[in-house]
């Protein structure tokens, strides 16, 4: 079992490496696993938002995110899950537009 | 048959579930319906007794609302007749027409000030929303607070300059509308790698004769206090100038984010957050500014980006501590 702790260490240790990776918008963590289980029951990983989710052949060798990223443990290391989500395009959310109306649940505009 | 409403609500979710149904059925469910749910004329589902010629039939059916009604050959993907779920009996549908819908923007001048309205910076033309009324805690001077990209053109702004209310897309005009003077900015710091900023956020102090008040709009009450615990899965909830009053489900609390702003008149840069919240989708371009309150009342965040499953927030506190102010808040004198 992967604890929040070690997906908050991974986060802190790999975040910058992660996040010049292709279509990467942003880092956090997350709980993986079956939805109906209590969170004590599910192991915790390292998520990675990222615009739109690619196969491998789009993303070639060098853009494919890790499976896993690895933390020191106590003389061990400890090998925390990559979770890829598809959020879409991040953007501050002004707008110039009186009518947003378009806008709402299109591909990104600012707020 | 005629259905139970319990049944047809289970209906209506499977059809319109999105990327995280709750369970198995539901995501076959909608995966089988999405192509008539989401063609081009359909606005809203619902459940209610089936109309035929004008006459309640006492049959409960799944309603289509759509746009204007046209014959099933002009339509590339027409609503069927009755719906099938897994494990369920056939459901009737009902497609009735109730014309385009809109967002009922709020782009009125609020009078006394209250939070939950559109403020912005006339110079760039942009809106946002007025997030709270702050006190600065040096010299207690009443202001407005949102964020740097609402209040300040992404932090180029001068101190002094003039925000309205209505902002201008919303027909506001200089002098008129001018509510407040820009009096604070955290800045950015633009970095091509790492997360070195937590807040977008400014302040402007009040100006004019209109009154304000602590109350947000829709709310009727100011924040009763702020609070750092954050945690997934806890429900919040904030009134922003375009999409009102809505709530959300907080999904990460270690979010770190980029996305570019403007560095310069012409050009845009990466700036990194760290320390963000993400939540479930609950605002739209214009909310921007949009307090963050937890269930009691409690303000957690200011709300600042989003995409088109996700809306973050800064956490309060380090909003606040930014620009060394205080939530006006419930009971404050």
């Amino acid at each position: 079992m992967t604890s929040r702790r070690q997906a908050e260490r991974a986060l802190e240790l790999h975040a910058d490496e992660l996040s010049v990776y292709p279509n990467v918008v942003g880092l956090g963590t997350s709980l993986t696993g079956r939805e109906d289980r209590p969170p004590s029951e599910r192991d915790h990983a390292l998520a990675v938002y990222v615009t739109e989710k690619q196969t491998a052949e789009q993303l070639g060798r060098d853009g494919l995110l890790p499976g896993y990223v690895e933390i020191p443990g106590r003389g061990v290391t400890v090998k925390v899950a990559v979770e890829v989500i598809e959020i879409g395009d991040v953007e501050a959310e002004h707008t110039e537009d009186r009518d947003t109306g378009e806008s709402q649940g299109s591909p990104f505009a600012p707020e | 048959m005629t259905k139970t409403p319990h049944e047809l609500e289970f209906m209506l979710e499977s059809v319109t579930a999105g990327p995280s149904a709750h369970t198995e059925q539901m995501v076959e469910i909608e995966h089988e319906h999405r192509p008539w749910v989401c063609g081009s004329g359909v606005q809203a589902l619902g459940i209610g007794e089936k109309i035929t010629d004008g006459v309640d039939t006492g049959e409960l059916a799944l309603r289509v609302y759509v746009e204007q009604k046209r014959p099933d050959r002009k339509i590339d993907r027409p609503v069927p007749k009755r719906v099938e779920g897994v494990g369920a009996a056939p459901v009737a549908t009902d497609v009735l027409e109730i014309g385009r819908l809109a967002p009922e923007l709020y782009t009125g001048t609020s009078d006394p000030l209250a939070a939950g309205v559109g403020v912005g910076n006339p110079i760039d033309g942009t809106v946002g929303t007025l997030g709270a009324l702050v006190r600065h805690r040096s010299d207690n001077a009443l202001a407005l607070l949102s964020n740097a990209h609402v209040l300040a053109r992404d932090g180029l702004s001068d101190l002094g300059e003039e925000i309205l209310q209505p902002a201008s897309p919303d027909g506001g005009r200089a002098r008129r509308d001018r509510v407040a003077r820009l009096s604070a900015v955290q800045g950015f710091e633009f970095t091509d790698v790492g997360f070195p900023n937590l807040v977008d956020a400014a302040i402007a102090e009040l100006v004019g004769r209109r009154a304000s008040q602590r109350e947000i709009r829709l709310l009727g009450h100011a924040p009763t206090g702020i609070t750092k615990n954050v945690r997934r899965g806890m429900h919040v909830h904030k009134v922003g100038r375009t999409s009102d009053l809505t709530t959300a489900i907080i999904q990460d609390v270690h979010f770190r984010l980029h996305f570019p702003l403007r560095r310069s008149r012409n050009r845009r840069a990466r700036v990194g957050f760290r320390d963000q919240v993400m939540c479930t989708r609950f605002t739209a371009p214009g909310d921007s500014g949009s307090l963050v309150l937890s269930s009691t009342g409690r303000a957690v965040g200011l709300h600042f980006a989003g995409s088109m499953t996700a809306s973050i927030f800064n956490r309060i506190s380090h909003v606040l501590d930014a620009l060394d102010v205080d939530l006006v808040m419930e009971g404050d004198a």
